[in-house]
């Protein structure tokens, strides 16, 4: 097979060959073996052959994504609901009293394969798995990230926080704009009547 | 819930770091993170685990938690994103509402969150497949007649970041 040189496909083409090559895609057709716990027609939940514990299960969807930001919102809440679903039924059929359900967007996050999964992993006390860990951080770094992030995922949601600090600065803002705003007018009677004086001038 | 931590943090919002607000949930920074930019994505009904929430919420919570998460890409040049839900005190959850971790990644960030795979035969497969498969199609199908799942908590009072969080009164 001749090397396919990517900087002459298309994005479209690249997906394409992605999906073509996609060892969960074949997977989900069925075109390789996998022990199914579940499928529908949006997804496929088997189990991971190199688990973290007994009974980790990969929550998959039929269609090929990446990472979540690419898929659509109803999308994003059925596979979560089916992680909840699959998250119950490793509680009642395997005796574990918890689960992590967990997702990884990009390799250096853990993302081993392009193609969107939900890891639903059983829990035994102290098995060491997921220690998220702790650090001390500045107050000013915490206030600069909140300002940061607030301002994009508003712009994301639409929705905005209710901030008495940040509703305070706003109002400064514009007060201090629609003085501008009367300067300008302002000056643009001034402009007006210059240019009447010019023409009237003309006349003279 | 009245004892409840989490639900206490809605009472003195003041405390701690609000970056998102709506009628379902909410999301504030981690005030001890694992890694700067470490947010929490809690829903505002009092739920212990996943299994206790309704479809709706969870779906808008999940919906959210993308959008923080691509916040997160967006304006703290993070190369990757963690969405992490530790459902049970087994799995290391600590306070008894359900918290979604979102963790901003970078390269050599010290954060190992990879697990150590377990080698297990076709066979030991097989024999999970069953024992799953052996209730898990009454859940899919909604034909699901078991209890709710009723988790032990114990809960650490001693040095919680959340809790000297709510003593941090002004």
């Amino acid at each position: 097979m001749n090397p396919v040189n990517l900087d002459n496909l298309s994005p479209e083409e690249i997906l394409e060959l992605q999906r073509k090559n996609c060892i969960f895609c074949k997977i989900i057709k069925k075109e390789i073996p996998s022990n199914l716990i579940y499928e529908d027609d949006k997804v496929s939940v088997i189990l991971d052959i190199n688990p973290a514990n007994e009974g980790h299960c990969l929550v998959l969807p039929k269609e090929h994504y990446q990472i979540l930001p690419q898929i659509p919102d109803d999308l994003i809440g059925y596979l979560f609901n089916i992680a909840k679903k699959t998250s119950r039924s490793l509680l009642k059929t395997l005796g574990v009293e918890g689960t992590t359900i967990f997702v990884a967007n990009g390799a250096l996050a853990g993302q081993k394969a392009p193609h969107f999964m939900i890891h639903v992993i059983p829990r035994h006390k102290g098995d060491l798995l997921f220690d998220i860990p702790r650090n001390r951080i500045e107050e000013d770094q915490l206030n600069n990230i909140k300002t940061k992030l607030s301002e994009r995922i508003a712009a994301l949601t639409g929705k905005r926080i209710v901030d008495k600090e940040l509703e305070k600065t706003e109002k400064k803002v514009s007060k201090i704009k629609s003085a501008e705003k009367k300067k300008q007018k302002n000056l643009s009677k001034k402009d007006k009547a210059l240019d009447l004086d010019k023409i009237s001038g003309l006349f003279s | 819930m009245v004892d409840c931590d989490i639900c206490q943090i809605l009472k003195n919002k003041a405390a701690f770091k609000f970056i998102y607000e709506d009628e379902l949930c909410f999301a504030i920074l981690h005030e001890s993170p694992a890694i700067v930019g470490h947010i929490l994505v809690i829903p505002k009904k009092h739920a212990a685990i996943l299994e206790e929430l309704d479809d709706n919420i969870i779906e808008h919570l999940y919906v959210i938690s993308n959008k923080i998460s691509t916040a997160i890409f967006d304006t703290l040049g993070a190369q990757g994103t963690n969405i992490i839900l530790n459902n049970g005190t087994a799995a290391g959850q600590e306070l008894p509402h359900v918290v979604i971790n979102i963790l901003p990644r970078q390269e050599n960030d010290n954060i190992k969150l990879e697990w150590p795979t377990k080698k297990v035969s076709d066979a030991e497969l097989k024999t999970t497949q069953s024992m799953i498969k052996s209730y898990s199609d009454n859940i899919f199908s909604g034909k699901d007649s078991l209890p709710n799942i009723k988790i032990k908590q114990e809960t650490k009072v001693d040095e919680d970041y959340l809790i000297k969080g709510l003593k941090r009164i002004p």
